[in-house]
C-alpha cells in the first residue's frame, strides 16, 4: 500500500457487499442511527487523469454490434 | 502530411494508425506508472517492454490490456492489475498481418482469450443490456471459415486493393464465433478486432467481404475520431434506416461512413466482372451476393439507406472542418462516377 495514494473513500455496507476483491486497510469503522456501516478505507491507485488516458475526442459508443435477421 | 480525407487510401489510413497507437502506447505508459506506485514496485521493466513496440502497428491485445488496466485502477482491483503486469510479460503486441482465427485463439494465452470475451461481454451488456452468447464453434467448421474469411479478403485484394490496404492498416484479428443472433462487431476498447459470426444459411464468402468492409470501417472511423471528433452533438437522437430504435449522432455517422464503404466495395466488385467476364485467367466465378446485416428488416437497397443517414448527418450534425470533409468524400464514393477518387 503506497501511504501517498491514502484518501479515505466512505462506502455504505448493507452486510452483503464486499469492499474490492482485495481486502483494503480500513482506517475507520462509524455506525449510523439506521444501523448502517460507514466504512474508510484506503486505496491503492490514484485517480487517473482523464486527459492524459487513451479515448475518443468526441461522443463515444464503445461497441458496434449489429445482429442478423 | 497526409490530406485528411473520407476515402480509402492506405498511406493516410496507416499514418492515422500510427498516431492513434502512439496515444495508445502514452496512456498505457501512465496508467502503468499509476499501478506501479499503488503496488510499490519498478515500472521500468514493464515501460521497457512497451517501448519496444513504438513505432510498430499494435494488435487489438493492446488495446484489451490497457482496456483492463484502466478499469481494474478505476475499481481499485489490485489483483486485476496485477495479473495484466503478471501477463505483460509474455504478452505480444505487435501486428505483422490480419490474423484469422476461432475466437478461442490458439495464438493466444488463456488469459488473454478469457480478457477478451470478459471486455466483449461487459461492452455488449452495458450496450444492449443483454447477454452476448457467443462460443468457440465445432472444431470441424473452424477450418472452413477461416479459409473462407481468407478468401474474402484475398478477393478483395483483387477488386478493390486500396480498401483492402485500408484494412491491413487498421485491423489485427479477425476472431469467429458462433451465436444465434450477433452478426458481428467491433469495439474501441479492443481496436483492431473483428468479431463475427459462423456463417449460416445461404452465406458466402461475399457475405464475409461485406461484414469485414463494414467492421474495418468502423474501426478506421474510431482511429479517425481519436484524432478529431468530427461532430459535436450529443444527445439527441434520430431516425436510422438501419435500426429499430432511435440512434445518437454517432451510430448514424459511423452507419453513413460504414455504408459508403460497401456500396464502394460492391460497385467495384460488379466492374471487375464486367470488365472480366469470359477471361479464363479469371479465379473466382460472380458470386451469389448475400448481405447479413437487416436489423431494421428495412429491404430498400444500400443506397437508399445512405442518402437517408447522409441527409440527417448534413441538417443535423454540429460538424468538425474534417467531419464536413468526411461527409462529403462519403456522399462521393456513393456516385458511380466518382468512387474511386482521393
Amino acid at each position: 500500500m503506497n501511504k501517498d495514494n491514502v484518501k479515505a473513500t466512505n462506502k455504505i455496507l448493507t452486510g452483503k457487499e464486499s469492499l474490492t476483491s482485495e481486502p483494503k486497510t480500513i482506517t475507520k469503522t462509524t455506525m449510523t442511527k439506521d444501523g448502517k456501516m460507514i466504512v474508510e478505507v484506503t486505496t491503492t491507485f490514484e485517480v487517473a487523469d482523464p486527459d492524459k488516458v487513451f479515448g475518443m475526442k468526441g461522443e463515444g459508443v464503445t461497441m458496434s454490434l449489429d445482429t442478423h435477421n | 502530411m497526409h490530406k485528411f480525407h473520407g476515402f480509402p487510401d492506405s498511406p493516410f489510413a496507416k499514418s492515422i494508425k500510427s498516431k492513434v497507437d502512439s496515444k495508445l502506447i502514452d496512456s498505457f505508459e501512465y496508467l502503468l506508472s499509476i499501478s506501479c506506485k499503488g503496488l510499490n514496485i519498478s515500472p521500468n521493466s514493464y515501460l521497457q517492454k512497451l517501448t519496444k513496440t513504438r513505432g510498430n502497428k499494435l494488435n487489438s491485445l493492446a488495446y484489451l490490456y490497457h482496456t483492463k488496466l484502466k478499469n481494474s485502477i478505476k475499481e481499485q482491483d489490485t489483483i486485476g492489475v496485477k495479473e495484466i503486469l503478471k501477463n505483460l510479460e509474455l504478452a505480444n503486441f505487435i501486428s505483422n498481418n490480419i490474423v484469422v482465427d476461432s475466437i478461442e485463439s490458439t495464438t493466444n494465452s488463456v488469459y488473454e482469450n478469457q480478457l477478451l470475451l470478459d471486455i466483449f461481454k461487459y461492452g455488449y451488456t452495458t450496450t444492449y443490456k443483454k447477454e452476448p452468447d457467443i462460443k468457440a464453434m465445432n472444431k470441424q467448421q473452424v477450418n472452413f471459415h477461416i479459409n473462407t474469411a481468407k478468401k474474402s479478403l484475398e478477393y478483395l485484394k483483387i477488386i478493390d486493393n486500396e480498401t483492402y490496404k485500408e484494412i491491413e492498416s487498421c485491423v489485427s484479428e479477425i476472431m469467429i464465433y458462433e451465436s444465434s443472433f450477433m452478426n458481428s462487431g467491433t469495439s474501441f476498447n479492443s481496436l483492431g478486432l473483428i468479431t463475427m459470426n459462423k456463417l449460416i444459411n445461404n452465406q458466402n464468402w461475399t457475405t464475409y467481404l461485406e461484414i469485414i468492409v463494414h467492421e474495418a470501417a468502423h474501426i478506421h472511423l474510431y482511429n479517425l475520431m481519436v484524432i478529431d471528433p468530427l461532430f459535436k452533438n450529443k444527445n439527441e437522437k434520430f431516425f436510422s434506416p438501419l435500426r429499430l430504435e432511435k440512434r445518437p449522432m454517432i451510430g448514424i455517422f459511423h452507419g453513413m461512413f460504414v455504408l459508403s464503404r460497401i456500396i464502394r466495395v460492391f460497385f467495384m466488385l460488379d466492374e471487375f466482372f464486367q470488365s472480366n467476364n469470359n477471361k479464363p485467367d479469371i479465379v473466382f466465378s460472380y458470386p451469389e451476393i448475400v448481405f447479413s446485416y437487416n436489423n431494421s428488416k428495412n429491404d430498400s437497397p444500400h443506397i437508399e439507406k445512405f442518402n437517408s443517414l447522409y441527409t440527417t448527418v448534413l441538417e443535423n450534425a454540429i460538424l468538425t472542418e474534417k467531419g464536413k470533409t468526411i461527409l462529403s468524400d462519403c456522399k462521393r464514393m456513393t456516385e458511380k462516377t466518382a468512387y474511386n477518387t482521393v
